[in-house]
């Protein structure tokens, strides 16, 4: 059943078996995952079926540090929660991301990939996904349209190629609507916003372990009602977690769950440097379909990237990241290497065209790259004359970026002092990034240039501000809207605010489903573990509720 | 080894009989040696030099090279380069005179594909490339200026 908190009586109390906050990916998958049973679920949402401007204006907030995409625009309140402006781009951790790493201290999962596999398998399904092994290459060339899909040979202690499949994207509110709409154990209740956590009355405030009696929820127009449930899921995503488990400050004076001031840390994105650097080719009319489009093939669309090898980021001391090329028919180097260019012409340091000199260095280019490629590789055909398409119009290739950020105590959600329409605090995010990030940008941007360099495929653009160890982020630097981190998942109390069942520590009853228990990010778009991490979570529950 | 035939050298023009006996000499001796050389910096020389930058294109290796000696700390002088280049493509001055251009490409291929690998790397204006293939640039720039 799908019904409007406006039509609820005034200070109405509701009684459940489950309820789930956040009527996103995270909380429609577990409520789906609920059809069938006997156990009664209510699914709170903010906003309503379609954009509503003043549920929207809930999501205001104030950001400091790096520059991030303003948190009103970076995610939505309307039945499907933020599905509803994603890209699509589908792949899993990868395994040593759940591990912990030597010079990471704050790295390490509670559980492992082996755990979350069987729930990747179904995610994949319900991310419209029509495969679950992603780099299976030789299924993706014997599809519609996927012959000339060919990998790069880069030197696999260096960089391997890392294949996303592109989700139509699942829109989860439409898709899934009428499976909400038709349960008879399910009511979505739209335009309610979760206020504050409520306790127990058999818990007090000084109890190690305590119970959630539910919610405090709100419409727009300030009816407020109560809902009691057995247990209580946040599924509001990697803001609005850290926010509402702060306001509810009736468990904990800081915050339910957060004893050890670990609510609001460790914020992560996936900063995105756009652009960034720029490959020439040696020669123009290169074509690399598996590394150029999402390729669309009978039944997706997929993307190949470049990531690290477990070698690179071991020995460098790196985090994960993820290249994509993007070509380009412009002879100058990218919008930001073109600036880095123009400033470096301003104070007489270039030469003009210094890129077409670079790739016209070479007399015969095509032949000598096309000759070397082969005589490295032991192989027949190279990706360079084979490939070349004198329709092709490409020149070289913008390279963007994305770096898995290292887990950063400092990088904070707290609470402003600044309220929003239904008075409550609003949210403030100072993004910070680590040292360490700096080396990740700065080893993925060498690693490309030597990698493309060493194939002979062209040579690679570095804006100059990433010559130097010295961290210096640019303007451009970006977020990625994949917010993680705020309510981390470690076995210790001391370490994470959720156990490995997505419990708050501290709690008996109370979850938090999404990216914000993710202890470290890798380098892949956060919604296809969110899913994973929810049906693992609604099998706990079901263990728990039955 | 590129070929020179007498069409070749009767196109050239103000070809003096002077001129003509002593590129007859250099081709006979240049034949007899292996190598196209030079005759009292004669019109038709191949010098060392010559023959590594014939695999580069001239105007976009002189810009380059150019650069590299502007900005980079490699402290290399020009009496030195050529050494240090033929050293890098293990080659020396006989040897250089035996390989065709085309060997002579695969190999400086050969040797950036390894410049890369071990991150011998020249960094100019922000463009990364290899070490090889720099010093050839700056080989070039420096022949240019002692032309002008």
């Amino acid at each position: 059943m799908i019904s409007d908190a406006n039509k609820l009586a005034l200070n109405k109390t509701l009684e459940t078996d489950l309820l789930i906050i956040g009527a996103g990916p995270a909380g429609i998958t577990i409520a789906r995952s609920f059809i069938g049973t006997t156990t009664r679920i209510i699914l709170l949402e903010s906003g309503e079926e379609g954009y509503n401007y003043d549920a929207q204006d809930l999501n205001r907030g104030t950001i400091t540090g790096i520059n991030a995409i303003p948190l009103d625009a970076s995610r939505l309140r309307l039945l499907g929660g933020t599905s509803n402006h994603w890209a699509g781009w589908c792949r899993p951790l990868e395994e040593e991301d759940f591990k912990v790493r030597e010079d990471w201290p704050e790295s390490g999962w509670p559980i492992s990939l082996s755990d979350l596999n069987p729930y990747y398998d179904k995610a994949t399904k319900l991310c419209q996904l029509p495969r679950t092994s992603f780099d299976d290459l030789e299924y993706w060339q014997s599809q519609p349209g996927g012959k000339l899909l060919k990998k790069l040979n880069f030197n696999n202690k260096r960089l391997l190629t890392g294949i996303f499949q592109i989700s139509p994207p699942t829109r989860f509110g439409e898709a899934y609507r009428k499976d909400l709409e038709l349960a008879p154990n399910i009511t979505v209740l739209l335009n309610a916003t979760a206020l504050e956590l409520l306790l127990s009355n058999e818990s007090s405030i000084n109890s190690s372990v305590k119970k959630i009696s539910g919610v405090l929820a709100s419409t727009l127009e300030k009816k407020q009602f109560t809902i009691n449930s057995r247990a209580t899921v946040t599924a509001v995503g990697g803001i609005e977690t850290s926010r509402l488990l702060l306001l509810s400050d009736k468990i904990h004076p800081q915050g339910a769950g957060n004893e050890y001031d670990l609510v609001g840390r460790y914020f992560m994105d996936h900063p995105w440097l756009r652009s960034i650097s720029y490959l020439r080719f040696q020669q123009p009319g290169i074509n690399w379909p598996l590394y150029f489009n999402e390729t669309k093939l009978a039944s997706t669309r997929i993307f190949g990237t470049l990531i690290p090898a477990p070698e690179l980021k071991k020995s460098k001391k790196i985090g994960g990241f993820r290249i994509w090329l993007q070509p380009s028919s412009t002879s100058t180097a990218g919008i930001e290497s073109a600036r880095t260019i123009i400033n470096d012409v301003k104070q007489g340091h270039l030469t003009d065209h210094l890129g077409e000199h670079i790739s016209n260095l070479y007399a015969d280019a095509n032949i000598i790259a096309d000759a070397t490629y082969k005589t490295l590789f032991q192989v027949s055909k190279s990706p360079f004359k084979q490939e070349t398409n004198s329709n092709s119009p490409y020149l070289g290739s913008f390279i963007d970026l994305n770096i898995e950020q290292r887990p950063n105590p400092n990088s904070r959600l707290t609470l402003d002092t600044s309220t929003d329409a239904l008075d409550q605090r609003q949210i403030k995010l100072d993004w910070q990034l680590h040292e360490t990030d700096w080396r990740t940008t700065t080893t993925a941007l060498n690693t490309v240039a030597q990698e493309f360099g060493r194939i002979n495929a062209g040579r690679v653009h570095i804006p100059t501000e990433f010559m130097s160890n010295e961290p210096n982020w640019p303007q451009l630097i970006t977020s990625s809207n994949h917010h993680m981190g705020g309510a981390r998942m470690a076995s210790d109390p001391k370490r994470g605010v959720v156990n490995a069942d997505c419990r708050v520590h501290s709690t008996d009853n109370l979850y938090v489903a999404g990216s914000a228990v993710f202890p470290t990010s890798g380098y892949a778009n956060p919604t296809l573990t969110i899913v994973a991490l929810s049906l693992k979570l609604a099998a706990h529950l079901r263990g728990v509720l039955s | 080894m590129k070929k020179l035939t007498y069409q070749n050298l009767t196109h050239l023009p103000n070809m003096s009989r002077r001129g003509f006996l002593h590129a007859s000499l250099g081709i006979t001796l240049a034949l007899t040696s292996g190598n196209i050389y030079a005759i009292n910096g004669g019109l038709f020389k191949q010098s060392p030099e010559d023959k590594l930058l014939s695999i580069l294109n001239n105007q976009s290796s002189i810009s380059v090279g150019q650069l590299i000696l502007k900005e980079s700390n490699l402290d290399l002088p020009a009496p030195k380069l050529l050494t240090s280049i033929l050293s890098n493509l293990n080659l020396s001055l006989d040897t250089l005179t035996l390989i065709t251009k085309k060997e002579l490409s695969t190999r400086l291929q050969q040797q950036t594909t390894n410049d890369f690998d071990s991150w011998h790397i020249v960094n100019v204006s922000g463009w990364v490339i290899g070490l090889t293939e720099a010093k050839l640039c700056m080989l070039a720039a420096n022949r240019s200026l002692s032309f002008q």
